[in-house]
């Protein structure tokens, strides 16, 4: 038992040492991402950032000089409000409009002549607001605001069908309780740094890949095999030391990037390194089954190949994707990118999507698969 | 060629007749025994009913065209295949019965040059010493040796990438030799390099066979399994179509011998008179060429030479042409080796 530990490490040792020299595959692990990470990161920086709202311009024509019609003139004017409206008047409906479908305003008020008279007999009264189709979230503002004026009068309305005058008291409806997004959704160099790293994990695939050829498909594991070696002490063997530079290279990108792109990684270094950890075993195993299975080391690096850019997509490592479809919610999470980033930005910004032991319970769950098949598959290995 | 085969079959029976009686007596101690290996890939017969006796301190040569079987043979013998029949044993023990000792004490030189780019000399030889299980000084020392063995301890801390293909196959050497096998088993060990690293590999394998170490050589260089082989086994289409040492072999098909001798003057009484001598069978003069053809085993070179020199012509040269086993091949198989 101890010369299978002794071994185990002995391949495991010369494995990292070989990876290290791949100045080839090391360019690849390491710089591509660091750079990838810069270049998404800061051209699309202005995506990331939450947006100012200016003041949504309105027009406002009042036809009604009854009560109501004052009460929605005090309403308007109301110091809050105009924090959210710019107010202007017109003088025609029909400007008002002209300028609204032109897109200088989000839309345009207009109160009935007989608003007053009509709320007065409890028949319909209507405030008008029209919009344009290319107004969006503003109009929906403007529809907001003038429905919480009618709720109030329907409401004083009703108490008064009930024989009590209404109390009116003020209240501030709109409270001054600024969102501070710092640190708590990412910015784009945060965003990559995520995606980007996950996605370079995946590609470290191709070190399972290559090892497993190299001990089962080519000469060099023949002679290996002719050596008193058992072979899943040369299997662990090569496997241990191919998690152990991928997970190496994920820490160097993390640091890199924290310290230099100063890019948020959280608080909570260890878990994070857990699910580098986690995912490094899956990419090694996913590489090392698909060359066993294919038995063709170029088969299986195709076939890896077309499949990352794929589960990165998916996992809405190039552009974040919020899509509302069950459909495709149900495919992204089959993504093994999509399970390791939710568990990290979970880590980081602890918005649940998955729990972080869920997802990666399923990478270890899968890896151990793979890795099961692999062993079985290598030991049948024949010249 | 039938009556070549009948004679190799009687030689054959009568080798293993006496042989099984020295071994019976437990005076030769065997190495690889190998009995009624058969091996298929689908429905190709790779290596087809072969018996192997391999003694101790011999190099054993098997010789063949690419294609006859002997990498199969060499990966039964180390287990790396598995065989649809037969029975193989290893310093009398059947792999199965202790794989990991019998792995021991074996080194395996294989046909493809199988080390590390991305290691230096010293880490290649380092890994296989390890996996053959020496550990600190021992493999140090073992590393030296082998380094020094191979003409490579000034190379040590170099990548192989470096090295020109001779360098590289010396390494494969010494890769293999670090552990100090018992057997090693080289199979084409000199394919594709210069003749200097050639002759360098094949002194090595001499060396090694003087040290204690019992090598099993493959190649299809009938030259190198001449120079340097103790007992030869010709495969072809994965059968044994012969069996001896080098001389044997040759006698297997030469019953004759051609004798090219170049004379001063063109005299053709000398034909005449040469064919009248007993055993030569035919004599024909071409331009100061003269070719005699005769029986082997009548020994009558010194008639020959003195009827030449009782007539007014001068012997200038004189060569008697010894049969190779590339001719034993090409008898026995109507082909030649590189065919």
């Amino acid at each position: 038992m101890g010369g299978d530990f002794v071994n185990i490490l002995n391949v495991a040792y010369y494995t990292i040492k070989r990876n290290i020299r791949d100045k080839r595959s090391l360019c690849l692990m390491l710089l591509f991402p660091i750079v990838l990470i810069l270049i998404l990161g800061t051209a699309l920086d202005s995506q990331f950032k939450p947006q100012n709202v200016d003041k949504t311009v309105v027009y406002y024509i009042n036809n009604d000089n009854g009560e109501m019609g004052k009460a929605f003139d005090q309403f308007i004017n109301q110091d809050e409000i105009k924090e959210i409206l710019d107010v202007k008047t017109a003088d025609s409906k029909e400007e008002a409009r002209g300028i609204v479908s032109g897109g200088g305003a989000a839309a345009l008020i207009e109160i009935d002549e007989d608003f007053t008279a009509s709320y007065a007999l409890g028949e319909k009264a209507n405030i008008h607001v029209y919009n344009n189709n290319n107004s969006g979230f503003r109009a929906s503002v403007v529809r907001n605001i003038v429905d919480s004026f009618i709720d109030g009068a329907n409401s004083g309305g009703a108490i008064l069908s009930i024989g009590k005058m209404p109390d009116y008291k003020t209240f501030t409806t709109i409270e001054d309780t600024p969102l501070e997004t710092d640190g708590k959704i990412p910015g784009a160099m945060d965003y990559y740094a995520v995606t980007m790293l996950v996605m370079i994990l995946m590609y470290g695939a191709g070190y399972g890949t290559y090892g497993m050829a190299e001990d089962y498909l080519y000469d060099t594991g023949n002679r290996i095999k002719a050596s008193p070696i058992k072979i899943h002490e040369l299997f662990i063997g090569k496997i241990l030391g191919i998690i152990f530079t991928i997970f190496c290279q994920s820490m160097i990108i993390i640091l890199f990037t924290k310290f230099v792109y100063k890019a948020n990684w959280g608080n909570n270094m260890a878990q994070i390194a857990y699910i580098c950890l986690s995912f490094s075993v899956f990419s090694t195993a996913m590489g090392s089954a698909a060359c066993i299975l294919f038995k063709n080391e170029r088969t299986a690096d195709s076939v890896i190949n077309i499949l990352i850019p794929i589960f990165t997509f998916l996992a809405g490592g190039y552009v974040p994707i919020n899509s509302s479809n069950n459909v495709f919610a149900s495919i992204r999470v089959l993504s093994p990118n999509f399970l390791a980033q939710t568990a990290i930005f979970k880590t980081i910004y602890g918005r649940e999507v998955l729990d972080i032991y869920t997802s990666t319970g399923i990478l270890w769950a899968a890896s151990l698969i793979m890795l099961l098949i692999s062993l079985a598959a290598a030991r049948r290995f024949k010249a | 060629m039938t009556k070549v085969i009948e004679v190799y079959s009687f030689y054959h029976c009568f080798y293993k007749l006496i042989f099984y009686i020295i071994n019976k007596k437990g005076m030769i101690k065997m190495i690889v025994e190998i009995k009624s290996l058969i091996k298929r890939y689908k429905d190709y017969i790779a290596v087809d009913n072969v018996d192997i006796s391999i003694k101790e301190g011999e190099i054993f040569g098997l010789l063949g065209p690419n294609g006859a079987g002997k990498t199969t043979t060499i990966n039964a013998i180390l287990g790396l295949t598995n065989i649809d029949s037969g029975d193989i044993k290893i310093f009398g023990r059947n792999m199965r019965d202790g794989e990991s000792e019998i792995k021991k004490s074996i080194g395996i030189v294989p046909q493809e040059v199988s080390i590390f780019k991305d290691l230096t000399a010293e880490e290649n030889i380092a890994f296989f010493g390890k996996l053959y299980g020496l550990r600190g000084k021992m493999l140090k020392d073992s590393i030296d040796e082998a380094l020094n063995f191979t003409g490579l301890l000034g190379n040590k801390k170099e990548f192989p990438k470096a090295f020109s293909g001779g360098m590289k196959r010396r390494l494969n050497i010494a890769c293999a030799i670090v552990h100090k096998p018992k057997l090693i088993i080289m199979d084409e060990p000199t394919v594709g390099i210069d003749p200097q690293s050639r002759n360098h590999i094949l002194h090595s394998v001499q060396k090694l066979n003087e040290m204690g170490s019992t090598i099993i050589y493959t190649s299809h260089y009938m030259e190198e399994i001449e120079e340097i082989c103790t007992d030869i086994m010709i495969m072809d289409h994965g059968r044994i179509i012969a069996h001896g040492n080098c001389d044997e072999l040759k006698e297997l098909i030469s019953s004759e011998e051609t004798i090219d001798v170049e004379i001063s003057s063109v005299n053709y009484t000398i034909v005449d008179n040469i064919k009248s001598i007993s055993g030569v069978r035919d004599c024909t003069l071409n331009d100061k060429k003269l070719k005699v053809i005769s029986d082997k085993k009548s020994k009558n070179l010194s008639r020959i030479i003195e009827t030449i020199s009782n007539t007014d012509s001068e012997i200038l040269s004189l060569n008697v042409e010894k049969p190779t086993l590339e001719g034993v091949f090409l008898t026995l198989t109507g082909r030649t080796l590189r065919d």
